[in-house]
């Protein structure tokens, strides 16, 4: 459960910019969905090799290059996929909810 | 004053404290543990080093130039640790597996102690890599040093091979896990519990159908049993050497240096030993058997103590300069290897000619055709014995007393141009030329004794124990003149060597007998 809203959070933050790995790690420990990094390395490799993402290397001024990575076509497309399954749970969540609500109300 | 270490990480030069590098070590090593196996292991475990690498960069500045542990810490804090990580499959929190693997890392090493040395720290160091009181070893060593006499041999190798606990780190391997007989019970417990772990992966690859390959599963599966068994066989075999190299070390010792066995109990059979120099100063100079006996001792010992030293590396782990040590123990051995060959040569070269010394003497005439011949039965030489006349069939051998050798004789039967019974004493020696081996034929007496119409032969020659032993052989020959008769003695018959006439095969049941010279030839007469 936790790994697919993580990946689907990954694509998600893609979707918007490239980024490389300590961009996304801010953001997801931002929104606290990671609490250490390391978790993040085995996803990102993964998801590049399924090829969702795609990667290049660009110089650093500090530090070792970084690795940017940005979605692939294939990508773009799983994102949709994921945008739609995730409104659907939504809605099925949410539906749950606001019926027992009404039967609390009842 | 701090040592530091430099490393390279993704191509960034660091400077880390000593602890720091020992810390970033074990992590690195972790993650690499967690997650080697994996097809695109590789891949994160220089992502992350290089996610490290960045950190690292925020931590230096003009002022700061070396990692500290803090700054490891922190990096660990913020990575954390593998067993912190999510599973990529199943996403699970792996609580301890990884954590393990962790401490199992820091395995303990062999090293000397230098703070709580007395002599070499060799004790103090073998008490910490078992977890003991340096004084326990300490007794032990002591007490064992009776019935095991090369322990301090031992002790010297240890000195030199095993290096000193310099460093914190080195300090802190030296203490590290314990490796104790239970605890490798343990660890072989551990190991095979791990390959039950991997055999149930595999049972739950097949039955979950996961896309990892089985049949990788299961030769990393069968790898770890072989490993297993392959750890134990190695502990097995570096005992063996350690028991085989000591037990030699010992026996050559015994053998070379001392009159008497060195080890506790007593062999069967039981076996006189003199030191090798005793036993051979009749054929060189004590000093010359002394240096041979210890050049020997090298060239048989080097290849043993390279074997107690392999055992000992084999069961033990710790650094040394093997390249070194292999290389000192190499040139040692082939000096005493050359030096040997040259002794040999040299003392072979004694050998190198025969000189031969023949003195004839005519016998006093007496009143009868029939000369009786017999060996003289009770020689005065300690060690001999009668029933060698009756079973001795080996064609020499040698016997010793106090002050001499003596050499059994071979006696001939010919015929005599002559009209009278003559003995010809040839004596025989070896040596280093021509005119040496000549005058080593005078070193040896030979004596028998005419008694009318008898003939005692002493039935070995002498040689005075102070002279060198060069090979030396005596022969008698008896020459019987035509018409006349011999009677040989029953105790001839394993000192005849050749009767003029007679086939080889029969010469030797000649004795008891008459022999008969008629027109010229030999004949045994009834």
């Amino acid at each position: 459960m936790r790994k697919g809203v993580l990946e689907y959070c990954i694509l998600s933050i893609l979707s918007k910019n490239d980024a490389y790995a300590t961009d996304i790690i801010n953001e997801l420990k931002e929104s606290k969905l990671i609490v250490v990094e390391g978790t993040l390395y085995p996803l990102l490799t993964r998801q590049k090799n399924s090829g969702l993402l795609s990667y290049r290397w660009e110089e650093s001024t500090q530090g070792p290059p970084r690795k940017y990575y940005a979605l692939t076509d294939k990508g773009r497309e799983f994102l949709k996929e994921l945008h739609k399954s995730w409104n659907e749970l939504i809605e099925a969540v949410n539906s749950i909810n606001n019926r027992s609500s009404e039967k609390n109300k009842s | 004053m701090k040592k530091t270490i430099k490393i390279n990480l993704s191509g960034i030069v660091f400077n880390l404290d000593e602890d720091a590098y020992q810390e970033l070590k074990n992590y690195l090593d972790s993650i690499s543990s967690r997650f080697r196996d994996m097809e695109e292991g590789n891949e994160i475990i220089s992502d992350i080093e290089s996610r490290i690498a960045e950190i690292f960069q925020t931590k230096v500045n003009e002022k700061k130039q070396v990692i500290t542990i803090k700054d490891v810490n922190d990096v660990i804090a913020i990575m954390g640790r593998p067993e912190d990580f999510y599973d990529a499959e199943t996403m699970e929190a792996e609580p301890s597996a990884g954590r393990e693997e962790y401490s199992r890392k820091r395995q303990r090493k062999l090293y000397r102690d230098p703070d709580n040395a007395i002599l070499g720290g060799v004790a103090a160091g073998l008490a910490a890599y078992f977890g003991i009181e340096p004084w326990i070893i300490r007794l032990l060593l002591v007490i064992l040093t009776f019935p095991i006499q090369v322990i301090p041999i031992i002790y010297i190798i240890l000195w030199i091979v095993v290096p000193k606990a310099e460093t914190a780190a080195q300090k802190l391997e030296m203490r590290g896990e314990k490796v104790t007989v239970s605890n490798i019970e343990k660890t072989i417990k551990e190991e095979y519990e791990g390959v039950k772990e991997n055999v149930k992966r595999v049972k739950q690859s097949k039955e979950y159908k996961k896309t990892r390959n089985v049949l990788d599963e299961i030769f990393h599966v069968l790898g770890q049993i072989i490993l297993v068994f392959f750890k134990i066989i190695l502990f097995i075999i570096g005992i063996a050497f350690i028991i085989a190299g000591i037990t030699a070390i010992m026996g050559l010792t015994s053998v070379f240096f001392f009159r008497h066995a060195l080890f506790p109990i007593d062999f069967w059979p039981p076996v006189h030993l003199y030191p090798l120099g005793e036993m051979f100063s009749f054929l060189s100079d004590p000093g010359a058997i002394t240096l041979f006996s210890f050049t020997l001792f090298m060239a048989i010992a080097i290849p043993v103590i390279a074997l107690i030293y392999g055992g000992i590396k084999l069961i033990f782990k710790f650094k040394a300069n093997d390249k070194a040590i292999g290389l000192t123990g190499l040139v040692l051995w082939l000096l005493s290897v050359i030096f040997l060959v040259t002794m040999l040569v040299y003392e072979g070269s004694n050998y190198a000619t025969t000189g031969q010394k023949s003195e004839g003497e005519f016998l006093t005439p007496f009143d009868s055709d029939t000369l009786s011949l017999y060996m003289h039965n009770d020689p005065d030489i300690k060690g001999f014995r009668k029933e060698w006349y009756d079973e001795d069939e080996d064609a020499w051998h040698v016997i010793s007393d106090e002050s001499k050798i003596y050499g059994k004789i071979d006696l001939d039967i010919e015929l005599s141009d002559d009209e009278q019974f003559e003995v010809v004493v040839k004596k025989m020696s070896q040596g280093r030329t021509r005119i040496s081996a000549m005058v080593n034929t005078e070193n040896t007496s030979y004596r028998y004794t005419q008694n009318g119409a008898t003939l005692i032969l002493d039935p070995y020659f002498s040689l005075s124990k102070a002279i060198k032993w060069r090979s030396p052989a005596t022969e008698v020959v008896l020459k019987v003149p035509e018409g006349k008769y011999v009677h040989l003695d029953k105790n001839t018959k394993y000192f005849l060597d050749d009767v003029e006439g007679i086939p080889y095969s029969k010469v030797h049941q000649t004795a008891g007998k008459t022999l008969q010279v008629k027109n010229g030839e030999i004949t045994i007469s009834d």
